[in-house]
């Protein structure tokens, strides 16, 4: 007999299959296998915290006018009261100080932007430097990127929108910044402000309220919708373990575990951002006091996304040029749109870049580790090194205020930095990784060290070696690219590693043609530099240290 | 219209990576087992040296783990009860707020992590450990398919005729290339135009200078010597509705002010001078009195006021423009006329 549970459950699959024949799907969808490995949670951090953004976002507009209308605020929050300020601010400080609950929707919305944006950045630092982002998902790293720049906007747009000085201090600086460039700035920034600075028409607050609440959350939405539906249709990446090859995925059903984990996530991201909601005060507007033109808080800092443009900003030499009547301020033309411009399209080409310059046409599903790939790796290192130094370079005056340097020499050491800290990176990430790429070989082909030295016959001591276990050795050899067709001819002769087999070109016979052919096989070159200095398999190896003695 | 399908030419695109001998043999050794029609076939946990499979171990243990996962749900819910109870019972303006805050946050806050806590608890202890293997699919599609939808296509495509009829291609381009302009120009009114905006303030001769603080005009003695104000033009004194006109008032000791021409634009060692940085716009109010050096919190450029304002450090690129002043005949400060150049950040037609 079956339970009420049971046949009210078939009942109600068999009405759903009735409309849409969704059976068949619906059983490879509850089967469908995820793998586990924290890195994977990153993702899901921030497609939570867009989540908790969604629901937080909701409650504030119930209370938010999002207008500049000019108002006397006489709420709870004395020491204003009184005060001339615009409606946007005035509304801001009701819902914290005369909704119960109302601050700490603020504050759970506004560490939920932080962990947003910050959760999208480490994952995809984490897409980077395991190679998640080759054929075929491409495309979705392109989509992850735009979603990186549209949250980082989102999130500029949310804190403008209170009024309060710190606010309109940045975005007078974003008014600067568009009106930097060249032909078309001053229009630009008088059509998108609705007049000039800060925006005596009172179109402003109202227009960047419904980009910050429809149209931006709506294509984020709709770009995270793709994003997911994508990674569902490729299936997961995987590491190298036990069992796992490009052709499968080795983990959890979806249906239950994955669900019952998964939910399990979303609560304690939620909790999290309750938690500092609660306890750990951020952006409050009360104490910054209302907008107004004539007044700067020293020591204003935007949120954490902003600070490279803050960095960048602030480092740059001050040049400006005049000509024919006309003038281009290179000084926040280049920081404020050159180079976030630049940073952003590298974002984009990169995976397109690396595989023609490898080229590498093959499906990858399996990740690799940061060693694996020196050349990858830092890059990716020297691209974060420019970050962080733009990122301190945000806060040089709070640096050097803090251990009582010079500002101007903190300034300066930061403008040599820029320019040589991210070769310095570059040169150590290299080296390291391929010092523990060296490591590995040599655990690959001489066993692990087990301490105990024996003296033979000879007279000659030797340390004894113990081979790694043949499941441990397939995964590690798999890793450093010895068992993988694309890489297994890396170190022949022409410096070409055939990815040919198959697809009717014959690479690395003759010389190349042409500039852009010579281009490539330099930064062919480039790219896999050392990555083939012991040309061996473990089965090439000496057989005597294989061999367990 | 289209000819009989062509042979198809040889492939360069997408190359199938062979399974790897090795790889090949690791899987089958562990994961030898048949699958679904999807591909899917179940692992069990001892051949992944899962020790611990909550699916194996005794009623009792069992029992127990349901309890640990059933305390922390209860304990979601009574943290939801005390949030209602806290709701109701807390005076919302104590503390300013803050008593209200930490009560919701802190039970909302238990509430979520209980629940989360006892989700994850759930998988790890009452869960099977068991693993899924499922086969991936290739991504790319058999070769006839890809064919016959490139066909389809090319078919599709020679029957609309973009490619053979020249009248109907460049017609529509150019419709194409029209249309979106009535959408351009309909953004249009979204802002005034400029004109020479930019260039002006509100400042006009024998305006007074009355600061922002009080409200007042100043009169000369108002300021002490090393003394500072940011002052606005008497009738346009709203900052918000005159963001290029906000101005510092400096007085310098005599002799001070090491520039001739700063010393004759201002008025008996007090000087005049835009206070929106010529960088990116920030009204600069760190001023020195020792060095006389203004610095701009913003981005830290920094200005050294007795000599023309010359930027001595940092990004900004001009100095500060100076504003003539005198005193009119009952001793305020009033300007002599506007700026003489743009005031604040740099933009096209500055020139």
């Amino acid at each position: 007999m079956a339970s009420m549970g049971e046949t009210a459950a078939r009942q109600g699959l068999r009405y759903v299959d009735d409309r849409f024949g969704s059976a068949s799907f619906l059983r490879r969808s509850f089967n469908k296998v995820f793998p586990d490995h924290w890195s994977f949670l990153l993702g899901e951090i921030a497609l939570y915290s867009f989540v908790i953004l969604l629901l937080t976002g909701t409650y504030l507009t119930l209370f938010f006018h999002a207008s500049t209308e000019v108002v006397t605020y006489n709420g709870s929050y004395a020491p204003l009261r009184g005060v001339q300020m615009t409606d946007a601010y005035a509304s801001t400080l009701h819902m914290s100080f005369d909704v119960r609950g109302g601050l700490l929707m603020r504050q759970i919305h506004h560490w939920a932007a932080v962990l947003f944006v910050m959760s999208i950045a480490v994952h995809m630092m984490r897409v980077f430097f395991t190679g998640a982002f080759r054929k075929p998902r491409t495309i979705n790293w392109h989509i992850g990127v735009t979603l990186f720049i549209l949250a980082t906007l989102e999130g500029f747009a949310g804190y403008s929108l209170p009024d309060d000085l710190l606010s309109g201090t940045g975005l007078r600086i974003a008014y600067s910044v568009m009106e930097s460039i060249p032909v078309v700035g001053t229009y630009l920034a008088y059509f998108v402000f609705g007049s000039d600075f800060p925006s005596t028409s009172g179109d402003f607050i109202p227009r960047l309220f419904i980009i910050h609440v429809l149209l931006v959350p709506g294509i984020l939405l709709a770009l995270i919708s793709a994003h997911m539906m994508i990674i569902w249709h490729q299936k997961h990446t995987d590491f190298p373990g036990p069992g796992k090859t490009e052709h499968n995925v080795v983990g959890s059903p979806f249906f239950p575990t994955f669900v019952i984990k998964t939910n399990g996530f979303l609560f304690l991201v939620f909790g999290v951002c309750a938690f500092l909601g609660a306890f750990a005060q951020i952006n409050p507007v009360w104490l910054y006091g209302p907008y107004n033109a004539s007044q700067v808080s020293a020591g204003s800092q935007p949120d954490w996304y902003i600070f490279f443009l803050e960095g960048s900003l602030r480092l740059m030499p001050n040049l400006e040029s005049n000509f024919w009547g006309h003038t281009i301020s290179w000084n926040i033309f280049v920081p404020g749109v050159i180079l976030p411009g630049i940073m952003f399209n590298l974002l984009y080409v990169y995976p397109s870049l690396e595989a023609w310059i490898t080229k590498d046409k093959a499906y990858h599903n399996l990740l690799q580790r940061p060693r694996d790939v020196p050349t990858r790796t830092a890059l990716g290192v020297f691209g974060l090194t420019f970050y962080a130094i733009l990122y301190l370079g945000g806060q040089n005056d709070v640096l050097a205020n803090t251990f009582h340097w010079s500002l101007q020499s903190t300034t300066w050491v930061m403008r040599v930095l820029i320019i040589i800290g991210p070769f310095i990176a570059y040169y150590v990430t290299k080296r390291w990784a391929l010092g523990l790429r060296h490591k590995d070989e040599e655990r690959l082909h001489h066993g692990e060290e087990t301490g105990i030295i024996r003296r033979l016959p000879s007279g000659e001591y030797i340390e004894v070696h113990e081979p790694l276990p043949a499941q441990r050795q397939a995964i590690l050899a798999m890793q450093l690219g010895h068992d993988l067709p694309d890489h297994a001819e890396l170190p022949s002769g022409n410096g070409h590693h055939s990815n040919g087999q198959g697809n009717g070109q014959a690479p690395g016979i003759g010389r190349p043609v042409g500039a852009m052919a010579r281009a490539r096989e330099a930064l062919e070159g480039f790219f896999f530099e050392r990555h083939d200095s012991p040309k061996s398999g473990p089965g090439d190896d000496d057989p005597k240290t294989l061999t367990r003695p | 219209m289209s000819d009989a399908p062509k042979p198809r030419p040889a492939r360069k695109i997408g190359r199938r990576t062979p399974l790897t001998d090795k790889a090949a043999a690791a899987q089958e050794a562990m994961f030898s087992r048949p699958s679904d029609d999807a591909g899917t076939h179940p692992v069990p946990a001892e051949s992944l040296d899962i020790e611990h499979d909550p699916a194996q171990v005794d009623p009792r243990e069992d029992k127990f783990a349901e309890w640990q996962v059933g305390v922390l749900f209860i304990i979601a819910a009574l943290a939801a009860v005390g949030f209602v109870v806290a709701y109701v019972l807390i005076d919302p303006n104590a503390a300013l707020g803050r008593d209200m805050n930490y009560a919701l946050g802190g039970l909302f806050a238990t509430s979520l992590l209980a629940m989360g806590a006892g989700f994850v608890l759930w998988a790890k202890k009452i869960l099977p450990h068991d693993k899924m293997v499922q086969e991936r699919h290739d991504f790319f599609s058999p070769e006839e398919e890809e064919i016959a939808t490139e066909d389809t296509f090319l078919k599709g495509f020679q029957e609309m005729g973009l490619g053979s009829r020249r009248v109907l291609r460049r017609s529509l381009l150019a419709a194409g290339a029209l249309l979106p302009i009535p959408a351009v120009m309909l953004l249009r009114d979204l802002g005034p135009l400029p004109h020479t905006r930019l260039r002006h303030t509100a400042w006009r001769e024998g305006i007074k200078l009355v600061d922002v603080e009080s409200k007042l005009p100043i009169k000369i003695g108002d300021i002490e010597i090393g003394g500072i104000a940011t002052v606005m033009p008497e009738g346009h004194e709203e900052p918000d509705e005159n963001a290029l006109s906000p101005t510092i008032l400096i007085r310098f000791a005599p002799g001070e002010i090491r520039s001739k021409k700063e010393a004759s634009w201002g008025y008996q060692d007090h000087v005049a001078y835009s206070k929106i940085c010529s960088h990116a716009g920030c009204p600069i109010s760190l001023y020195e009195q020792q060095t006389h050096h203004l610095l701009c919190p913003c981005h830290q450029s920094t200005f050294d006021m007795a000599n023309d304002a010359n930027v001595i450090f940092g990004p900004a690129a001009r100095r500060l423009p100076q504003l003539q002043i005198t005193v009119d005949g009952d001793g305020y400060f009033v300007a002599k006329g506007d700026y003489s150049q743009p005031v604040g950040p740099s933009f096209w037609e500055r020139g």
